[in-house]
């Protein structure tokens, strides 16, 4: 009997071929992640079928030399033996690739999976989220096609998420690569297929916010708020649908939990819902924007003396209302008779204070605003 | 001081401007809005309200807890009836809850307002003594969560006088 050079090259071409396919079929970001991690596991069973390809190949040149010495019947036995053997090994790694391979790499919630796993496993030793294996996974959210894609990798963050926040070390300082990776993903192409990654995105970051205290480092939540301030105003910029009021409605009540255990973040907590109020009116979104001014003036209630600054978010977003002639107008004045009280000076003078903070601070149009609301109560005053 | 209300409903979204439009004009309230299980259950340890109005059927959220309920019922909101979970947990001595209930909420304080019309459920919260029952349907006025939000008010006013 010949060498079955046929069969066992097709069996080697079939164990490299399944995994090549593979490769081939998942999306680029996937196989980058893959090829670079794991290897897919392919030189593990090239190395097994190779060595026993080698073994069933020098028992036969063995045969072969001693065939003379082993005689005719014992020769077949072996040579025959030596085959069946060597191609029921070859077949049994052939279906082990066929079915391994593709359930661990073939779909990218495996590979998702498999990331977090070590993601979480490395966090909790290190106390803070990052590192390549990370990358990783970020670099996966940020290069596959938005919609269900992307929301499993936002998924996998709230998975992490939630696995720290639950550990009692948590310090309240190990989110700082996972936020800035998921506001990049999101907003550096905004895409209505992503309405359900932003609706994640602020479950995850509400509980960053609602992590009671006390806990070292409020750097995690400084950085949420941050982070909901610019996804808030994406949403607003990008997204058309009923879907979008709930959800950025969820944004502009979930900075509330940055305050429920003290009043240390009232200014962030006061500039996010500015900043998302002042977006909403500018792309005339004025249930938002009212939702917004109603949030500030319900933080204001009862946190005497307020801050400058809050002061100036709160002013600032009620001019952005005045400056459009009519009911907005209208709505404007009668928040500025609701909250007048709370302030020490004077209407004006206070107003005079919002503007000159938000010269310094570059909010320029609000500054014109305020600026123009104040001549405008004046003349008011005098008709 | 601002009317503290917590509404906690996920379909609001066609509805949302016409039922909380009235709330935020008028500046007498002070609104958050939960869409889930989770975030209900996180303001209600976060934050005390003067009326809770509670929707039936709701999805989980990110909480495990809900999450396992939820699968436990088949992934159906309207099966699940989160909303009674909820309820339960609150008023009917659920115990494998990680945290226990807010010590300051009272069945005075809630207000039902779904889709859901068994006579089964109503009397489920009626033995929690939730009281205030408002069938989500078709020709409701705008108003209808001012005027839920008042008639909790009410009912809490007439305990503290002893009614």
């Amino acid at each position: 009997m010949a060498i079955p050079f046929d069969g066992l090259i097709t069996l080697l071409v079939f164990l490299v071929g399944v995994p090549a396919l593979i490769l081939q079929l998942i999306s680029v970001a996937e196989r980058r992640v893959v090829v670079k991690r794991e290897r897919m596991d392919v030189s593990k069973f090239l190395f097994w079928a190779l060595l026993f390809f080698f073994v069933g190949l020098s028992v036969q040149i063995w045969a072969t030399l001693n065939k003379d010495v082993l005689g005719e019947i014992n020769y077949n036995f072996i040579e025959q033996g030596t085959w069946v053997i060597t191609f029921a090994i070859l077949f049994v790694l052939v279906l082990k690739v066929s079915k391994q391979i593709p359930e661990q790499y073939g779909q990218r919630e495996k590979i998702v999976e498999k990331l977090s796993q070590v993601i979480l496993k490395e966090s909790k030793d290190k106390g803070h989220i990052g590192g390549t294996v990370f990358s990783d996974l970020a670099n996966l959210g940020k290069q596959c096609d938005p919609g269900p894609e992307r929301e499993m990798v936002v998924n996998a963050f709230k998975d992490l998420v939630q696995g720290i926040i639950a550990d009692k070390k948590y310090s309240g300082d190990s989110f700082e690569e996972l936020i800035e990776e998921l506001v990049h993903m999101l907003v550096s192409n905004p895409e209505p297929k992503d309405l359900c990654c932003y609706d994640t995105s602020i479950k995850i970051l509400a509980a960053i916010l609602s992590v009671p205290g006390p806990i070292n480092s409020d750097s995690d939540k400084q950085r949420t708020l941050h982070a909901i301030s610019k996804l808030g105003r994406t949403l607003l910029e990008h997204f058309e649908s009923v879907e979008a009021d709930n959800i950025i409605l969820d944004y502009v009540d979930s900075v509330e939990f940055a305050i429920l255990d003290g009043t240390k973040m009232l200014t962030e907590v006061s500039q996010t819902i500015f900043e998302i109020g002042v977006c909403a009116t500018g792309a005339g979104q004025d249930f938002i924007a009212i939702a917004a001014l109603d949030k500030l003036t319900v933080l204001a209630e009862n946190r005497s003396p307020l801050p400058n600054e809050f002061v100036a978010d709160m002013l600032g977003l009620v001019a952005h209302l005045w400056v459009v002639e009519g009911s907005r107008r209208e709505f404007a004045a009668q928040k500025l008779e609701e909250v007048k009280i709370l302030f020490p000076k004077s209407l004006p003078q206070t107003i005079d204070d919002a503007r000159i903070h938000c010269l310094r601070t570059m909010y320029f149009n609000t500054a014109d605003n305020l600026e123009a609301m104040k001549k405008g109560l004046r003349r008011r005053k005098k008709k | 001081m601002k009317t503290r209300v917590l509404w906690v409903e996920d379909s609001a979204r066609l509805e949302l401007r016409n039922f909380t439009g009235p709330l935020y004009i008028s500046g007498k309230y002070d609104l958050n809005l939960a869409e889930d299980a989770t975030t209900a259950v996180r303001y209600l340890l976060a934050k005390e309200y003067d009326a809770v109005i509670l929707d039936m059927r709701l999805p989980p959220g990110i909480d495990n807890y809900w999450v396992n309920i939820y699968h436990q019922k088949g992934k159906d909101k309207a099966q699940a009836r989160l909303g009674m979970e909820l309820a339960d947990w609150l008023f009917n001595g659920r115990v494998d809850f990680p945290s226990d209930p807010p010590e300051w909420i009272k069945p005075h304080h809630i207000a039902v307002f779904t889709v859901e019309n068994d006579p089964a459920l109503r009397n489920h919260l009626q033995k929690l003594q939730i009281s205030i029952y408002e069938h989500k349907t078709a020709g409701l006025p705008d108003t209808i969560l001012v005027d839920l939000i008042q008639r909790v008010i009410a009912k809490s006013i007439n305990r503290k006088n002893g009614g």
